[in-house]
């Protein structure tokens, strides 16, 4: 999906350079598309590629960031596999925990789908659209025509840097990093029209409703506004322009027939997979600080009346953190819904005495402390909290 | 954005102005401008960005640092892009401030971090707390840490040991926290 960011890495900065270069370009030659087990000719620079990627796959695979979740790994492969049959073999799924909206995939057949992805398709046709996005790219062998275009208009320094970044992997923590790795350089505008296409025809073969397809990018759409920020977020710096692209795939979903039936991965199905890990992402996506951005998300999740407490609890340490003006009384509202709803963690009690304590309300503030120490009787801070409980005169 | 390690090795490559010294043992030392301890054993030290690091086998495995006194409204190290970097207020409690190191950590490139066993702590004559930190590096290597902490003067005072979970952070835990003991602050 992405094939760069807005972080600050000098690897991206190469990578994204090449991109901008490469938008203006239209040297890139239709190929043949690959087929079911096909892998390049030895002697080709597809093989090149592939090689960097297979380096690019382990050094992902070493970050520690992959989540070894077998349920998940099966969920999101059984879509692939739904969506791709003859590939199915082919194709290898690596679930990345980073909170940021992103699917990459690799020439050599491995895809990065990122949790902050899966905890935003607010069901599976719409995962089953960005990963059909990706097998698109795969399919249409997008890597190769990227390659040969930039080699072919750009000078041999540039093309010498991104080859070394690449294969180098200097570190592989960072996110910019993590999603250079997983695509190894930006695909055209049209390339991503392409995959668009074959995202839409993938998901409507195997019988997911198209119409989902624009919907997720209108909640993405809905997040960057929020953010109010120049910097482009890591997936739109380098995609066509949202509207323009929400307006696409909206026609050519209207076009398309209705699925004749709903189709469903094997296994647990996405509500399933959000229920096992929604608290954990959310946790990460405090971390990311797109307070604005958590905002929307967390409006949206809290539609799903089973998430009402954790989501809740979670818009509260949102305000909490961001700690603007009327903040800490939002976040004291929101604990309380989240504890009158249920459902979310004990946190919720501390957290409340927190923002209780910063506004002068003690009384209230000790009887959340207590709270939250009668709830976790076994908290590895409980030490920490008590000590609150004498500084509060209790 | 870089981890503590990454920031301070990359400093020192660039700029040439930070140099390695050597810490011998056994005599106090002044530290980080906040700060004065007694090693048990030789360390190397740097200063760079905020920072002072002491290390024995070299600080992507293992490091001990000692942050500068960090004020209203100061990240826990200077970074690109550090608008998104969680920043220090006085009005932190210990929670908040555990929290403010984890966040810190993640958004500098440390992958499943997580804080536990937060309690209160003396460090030097003033009340504060502690608290266990885990993470892998950027290289996907587990590392484990200590981390000790108090507020004077509107000032966070701060202490962090990590290391390699296997070998390196055990190896000089003892001497950690005898160290650990010895701290005054020169609040």
């Amino acid at each position: 999906m992405t094939r760069g960011s807005g972080l600050a890495a000098p690897l991206l900065a190469v990578l994204v350079a090449v991109a901008l270069c490469g938008c203006q370009a239209t040297g890139e030659t239709r190929l043949q598309d690959l087929q079911a087990g096909q892998r390049p000719a030895l002697d080709s620079d597809e093989a090149g590629l592939w090689m960097v990627a297979d380096r690019s796959e382990r050094a992902v695979l070493e970050s520690g960031r992959v989540v070894r979740d077998p349920v998940l790994q099966a969920y999101v492969k059984g879509i692939v596999c739904r969506l791709a049959p003859e590939h199915c073999a082919q194709v290898r799924i690596h679930v990345i925990r980073t909170p940021s909206f992103n699917a990459t995939m690799s020439p050599n057949g491995y895809m990065q789908v990122w949790t902050g992805l899966v905890l935003r398709a607010e069901n599976e046709d719409q995962l089953a659209y960005v990963l059909g996005h990706e097998l698109g790219h795969f399919l249409r062998r997008h890597s190769v025509q990227r390659w040969r275009a930039i080699r072919a208009t750009t000078d041999a320094t540039s093309f010498f840097q991104v080859l070394t970044a690449a294969a180098g992997v200097p570190v592989v923590g960072q996110v910019g990093q993590i999603a250079a790795l997983g695509g190894l350089m930006a695909y055209s505008r049209d390339h991503e029209r392409e995959a668009d296409d074959a995202g839409l025809l993938l998901m409507a073969q195997a019988g997911y409703d198209p119409r989902e397809a624009p919907r997720i990018w209108e909640a993405l759409l809905a997040e960057r506004e929020a953010e109010d920020k120049d910097e482009p977020s890591i997936f739109f710096a380098t995609h066509p322009s949202p509207a323009e692209r929400i307006a696409a795939l909206r026609e050519r979903a209207a076009a398309a027939p209705p699925p004749a039936r709903a189709a469903r991965a094997d296994g647990p199905g996405h509500d399933h997979i959000l229920a096992l890990h929604r608290r954990a992402w959310l946790g990460d996506e405090l971390r990311n600080r797109k307070h604005a951005a958590s905002l929307v998300l967390l409006e949206r999740l809290g539609r799903d009346r089973d998430a009402a407490g954790d989501v809740a609890f979670h818009r509260g340490e949102v305000y909490r953190l961001r700690g603007e003006d009327g903040d800490d009384v939002r976040a004291a509202s929101a604990y309380r819904e989240a504890i009158a709803a249920g459902g979310a963690p004990v946190e919720a009690h501390r957290s409340l005495g927190l923002v209780l304590w910063r506004s002068g309300d003690t009384a209230q503030a000790r009887d959340a402390f207590k709270a939250y120490l009668t709830g976790a009787p076994d908290a590895d801070d409980r030490a920490m909290v008590a000590s609150y409980l004498v500084t509060l005169g209790d | 954005m870089r981890t503590w390690i990454a920031l301070l090795a990359a400093a020192a490559l660039l700029t040439g102005c930070a140099t390695w010294t050597l810490v011998d043992g056994g005599a106090r030392q002044d530290v980080a401008g906040g700060y004065s301890v007694e090693p048990q054993v030789a360390w190397s030290r740097i200063r760079q960005g905020g920072v002072e690091l002491w290390t024995v086998d070299g600080p992507a495995l293992q490091a001990l640092r000692f942050f500068e006194p960090i004020g209203d409204g100061d990240p826990l190290f200077a970074a690109q892009g550090s608008d998104e970097l969680p920043v220090f207020s006085s009005r932190m409690t210990a929670s908040e401030i555990q929290e403010f190191v984890v966040h810190s950590t993640q958004r500098g490139g440390g992958a499943r971090v997580a804080a536990r066993e937060l309690r209160p702590w003396r460090l030097g004559s003033l009340e504060g707390f502690r608290f266990e930190l885990d993470f892998l590096n950027e290289s996907g290597l587990e590392m484990t840490g200590i981390v000790a902490g108090a507020v004077a003067g509107e000032k966070l005072y701060l202490i962090a040991y990590t290391g390699a979970r296997a070998h390196y952070f055990p190896k000089y835990a003892t001497h950690v926290e005898r160290l650990l003991a010895s701290v005054r602050i020169s609040a």
